[in-house]
């Protein structure tokens, strides 16, 4: 798929692939870092806040506790009457504002011997500082929290927070310790000293509490009750527990159960107001068990993170963009010359050597390369100019080749039957020439009606001057045979050698078979000059080589003589003319058809096949021989046959 | 003709009657008071819905609800008359009848007991008899009576520490045990952060002594002047219970309003667990159909209990003590 992808989106895709990869590890490792330091930087505002705000409360918790407690120890140490208790309880409202009441209560007869309950409350009412007693059976302060659980715990203890009696909306605790006495031998709990408290200012602490945007300080008691939170429904109303329940929220539940148990923590918690995912922070006061703690919305907390995420998400996509461009416009400028050289080559593949290559300046790798291919360009056009001009050449030279070989064609006899008028008569001959003209040549005419001649010969080299010499023999043959009528095949043969040598400065020379049949006595007379030996036909299928040498080819030594032979032929008997290209044919493996294969063709054939059979059978032997591979001499074949004496047909 | 003439006189009465309720057919409502033993919350969820709901209007009653709560006596506001009708423990209102106060159960709401005591599971407490010698916390008097019977049969010496009301004493480690209510007190202790495994439970109906609790009471004289008053309190005060069933999201922030009004902590996830266990106590073991009998035998077990401790001398005759009254009166 990529693979047929343009340059330019792949560099496009690796490069912006590799670069958004290392912005990404680059942006992760910043954020987790950069995460983790905001994390803990919160944990310790948040404990910072909380420690002050506990510190603060616990102040106010210390300080007012001493009251009750100085007061315990007086009356512990001291023997109070009636009258200095109440100085004492009306001072200790009086002289603290934070205090709003006060009580002494003593256990059954324990201040007056005579009197069950006696419990004095000093408290801050409408009408300034006013008096109560306790002691009423219905109110029955022995079994008040405030009175009974100091007394079977035995130690000083902030109350739950409440609701003051008088109905109004001041939320109060008390601090209630108790007091002991020596009694008839013992050391017996004589009754609990008490002061309540509005816990306004707490509500005025944690109001002042702010982190973040909307992040929010909460106390709540050691029933983890809600005493103080921004959601009002909440306080002296539910605890964090039944707002768990309510919200179905077990974590919460199990945040509640840390607090109330005076533990401090920092960890996750669906804030059960907004529902949104945030921080806790929690410390309890250790003096009143109360527990207190710090919500932040983590929202606003990666606030800033967010939006500074989202600036360099921004630059990263525009930086992203600008690369985008300069990838596009680099490769787009690398591309097009390359681009343009390519369809420059299309246009050069298809043979427009002229096509214009793109114009570069630049001395980079695709400068060079369009140089090279420049020169490339030149050197092709030239070479096509030449080839043109050799191919031009090479066609007059074939042409004349073709016509040369039409000529040399045109010079033998290749019509058969030659002489339609003679019965007594069969002859058959073919010359295939290896090139287009070649040296060999064949030739039979009537020296006059009872003379047949009937030459072949090979010329040394190939090719035109081969053709030539051919040429030039025949037309020698022609005129020295018709003027030499009645001389012997040698006298002739001898005749035209010297007529060859003369002047023969190409050293060319033709080996030469003649021989003249007397039509009437079917006599042959022969003479060969450095030819391949004939065979003989016999008509009953006997096979004779006529092997007689009378002298070296024609046109190598001037004033040679020639012999002449003479044989008698019976009727039917096949003279076989040959040339080398016939037993020099070559096969692939480079052997030779050689004279044995000739002459088992020629016997398998026997005594009854007439000269057109025995030449295309030759031939075809010769063809599957040679098995398609290519011949470098001519083939040339003349079967000749004397059927017996001359009968006229016309006669 | 006469009898023509009879039959005319005969339908100017009929017609004349019926015009006479038509022109009177606002027939006053009866103005009833009813006093519920302790604040306002869902335990009483069927009176603020017949109420709210329109229930006491339709059985042509003009009801006022008074709370009592830890200063209040239920039974001295009956007496007096300041309330027609009170609700009780059952065996609180036996002790008050056998003490002389002529009250008479006209229906047993609570069909079985929901008190339990409780203690941490980590202060050893496995068995009951891991009691022994432990400190208790046990709400006033009337409330002693069958947690007392229930440490004499089992021979355990306790200490018992009288508690006003709340956990707080508990919670501060005041008391080793305290009495809870299954639909009070004990959701209070899970929502002050203590997990049911972190706490053992013994109800009182598991060791032999489910003695129900809340019933309707009024006078015997009141009853038998105005049966029929004392009928549609029972029937539409049981329909309102009903309809609380029915619709907890609607009768929850009634109850919440009148916690509200009356000073009192409300949070709905406590008074949602409260009032559902109030439909189990009303219609146990998924009963359907709400009854307001009371057994003979359940009577005269809570009676014996307390004769044996010797808070009373004599039985009040059951026939005495319950008047059947309307149509969940069905045994």
């Amino acid at each position: 798929m990529l693979k047929n992808r343009s340059l330019r989106f792949k560099l496009n895709l690796y490069i912006l692939t590799g670069t958004i990869l290392v912005a990404l590890v680059i942006f992760s490792y910043y954020y987790s870092i950069s995460r983790r330091l905001l994390l803990d930087n919160v944990e310790e505002t948040a404990r910072h806040l909380t420690l002050e705000t506990v510190n603060q409360v616990e102040s106010v918790f210390r300080s007012s506790g001493k009251i009750p407690e100085n007061l315990a120890c007086v009356i512990e140490m001291s023997q109070v009457d009636e009258k200095g208790l109440l100085r004492f309880l009306r001072e200790v409202v009086n002289r603290n504002d934070e205090v709003f009441g006060s009580t002494v209560s003593f256990e059954p007869y324990a201040f007056f011997s005579d009197r069950e309950r006696y419990g004095p409350y000093y408290f801050k009412g409408d009408n300034g500082l006013e008096f109560a007693s306790l002691a009423d059976p219905t109110y029955n302060y022995f079994l008040r929290d405030w009175y009974q659980i100091p007394k079977e715990i035995k130690r000083p203890i902030w109350s739950e927070p409440y609701f003051d009696e008088g109905g109004g909306d001041i939320v109060m605790a008390t601090y209630s310790v108790p007091f002991y006495w020596d009694k008839d031998g013992e050391h017996r709990f004589r009754g609990i000293i008490t002061i309540d408290i509005s816990l306004e200012w707490l509500q005025h602490i944690f109001s002042q509490i702010t982190i973040y945007q909307s992040g929010y300080g909460f106390l709540i008691s050691p029933s983890g009750k809600y005493l103080i939170h921004p959601q009002q429904d909440f306080v002296m109303n539910e605890s964090i527990f039944d707002v768990a329940e309510v919200n179905n929220d077990q974590s919460l539940r199990e945040v509640g159960r840390s607090m109330v148990r005076g533990q401090t923590g920092f960890m996750n918690i669906t804030d059960p107001v907004s529902g949104r995912d945030s921080y806790l922070y929690f410390a309890p006061f250790p003096s009143s068990g109360y527990s207190m703690g710090i919500v932040i919305p983590k929202v606003e907390l990666y606030a800033d993170m967010a939006r500074l995420n989202k600036v360099i998400a921004v630059i990263g996509a525009v930086g992203l963009l600008v690369l985008f461009g300069v990838i596009s416009f680099i490769s787009t400028r690398i591309t097009k010359p390359m681009r343009e050289l390519s369809k420059a080559a299309e246009y050069i593949g298809q043979g427009d050597f002229s096509a214009p290559l793109p114009a570069i300046e630049t001395g980079d790798e695709i400068g060079h390369l369009t140089a090279s291919f420049g020169h490339m360009q030149q050197a092709l056009k030239e070479y096509i100019a030449n080839l043109k001009a050799t191919t031009a050449a090479k066609e007059k030279i074939e042409g004349e080749l073709r016509i040369a070989h039409d000529i040399q064609m045109s010079i033998i006899p290749k019509t058969f039957p030659p002489f339609p008028d003679r019965s007594d008569l069969d002859i058959f001959g073919i010359l295939e020439p290896a090139k287009a003209v070649g040296g060999d040549l064949y030739d039979f005419f009537l020296l006059d009606d009872d003379h047949l001649c009937a030459v072949i010969g090979d010329v040394s080299g190939k090719g035109v001057p081969a053709s030539l010499f051919m040429a030039v023999t025949r037309t020698l043959l022609r005129a020295k045979a018709m003027n030499m009528k009645g001389l012997t095949p040698g006298k002739i043969v001898a005749s035209m050698n010297n007529d060859l040598c003369t002047d023969n400065t190409s050293a060319m020379f033709v080996t030469f078979f003649l021989l003249i049949l007397d039509l009437r006595t079917s006599e042959i007379q022969y003479c060969n000059a450095g030819h391949n030996p004939p065979f003989l036909m016999t008509h009953d299928g006997q096979l004779e080589s006529i092997a007689e040498l009378h002298g070296l080819p024609l046109g190598i030594i001037e004033g040679e003589a020639y012999g002449t032979a003479t044989k008698r032929l019976r009727p039917g008997d096949k003279i076989v003319l040959y040339t080398d290209g016939v037993t020099e044919a070559e096969n692939v493996e480079q052997q030779l058809f050689e004279e044995n294969r000739l002459a088992a063709v020629l016997r398998e054939l026997g005594g009854k096949a007439d000269a057109r059979t025995v030449t295309l059978r030759i031939k075809e032997s010769v063809t599957e021989f040679v098995a398609g591979a290519e011949q470098s001499d001519d083939l040339t074949l003349l079967i000749l046959s004397h059927l017996g004496p001359a009968k006229d047909v016309s006669a | 003709m006469i009898n023509r003439k009879r039959l005319f006189c005969i339908k100017i009465l009929i017609v004349g009657g019926l015009c006479t309720l038509g022109i009177f057919g606002q027939s006053p409502k009866s103005p009833v008071t009813v006093i519920l033993q302790w604040l306002p919350q869902a335990q009483f969820a069927g009176f603020y819905a017949a109420q709210e709901k329109g229930i006491y209007d339709r059985y042509d009653l003009e009801v006022e609800i008074l709370s009592g709560g830890p200063t209040v006596s239920v039974a001295d506001n009956v007496e007096s008359g300041r309330a027609q009708f009170g609700t009780f423990f059952l065996m609180n209102a036996i002790n008050r009848k056998a003490g002389g106060i002529e009250l008479v159960n006209i229906a047993q709401v609570s069909r079985r007991s929901a008190l339990a005591l409780i203690a941490r599971k980590g202060s050893g407490i496995q068995t009951v008899q891991d009691l022994n010698g432990k400190k208790i916390g046990l709400w006033k008097e009337d409330f002693q009576d069958v947690p007392m019977a229930f440490f004499e049969e089992n021979h355990l010496n306790v200490k018992i520490i009288p508690i006003q009301t709340g956990l707080s004493l508990f919670l501060h480690g005041g008391t080793d045990l305290t009495n809870v209510m299954w639909y009070n007190e004990y959701h209070t202790l899970m929502n002050c952060g203590l997990n049911p495994d972190e706490l053992v439970t013994f109800f009182m109906k598991d060791y032999g002594f489910d003695v129900p609790e809340d019933g309707i009471y009024c006078l015997a004289s009141y009853h038998e002047e105005n049966p029929d008053l004392c009928r549609r309190f029972v029937e539409a005060t049981m329909e309102g219970w009903s309809y609380a069933f029915q619709h907890p999201d609607e009768i929850l922030p009634i109850v919440i309003e009148y916690m509200k009004a009356a000073h009192v902590p409300a949070n709905v996830a406590h008074q949602r667990w409260m009032l559902a266990r109030w439909q189990d106590i009303i219609l146990p073991d998924g009963a359907s159909v709400i009854s307001t009998n009371l057994e003979r035998e359940t009577y005269e077990k809570a009676a014996d209990i307390l004769v044996k401790h010797a808070k009373i001398q004599r039985i009040p005759k059951y026939e005495e003590f319950y008047k059947p009254v309307g149509k969940y009166a069905q045994k």
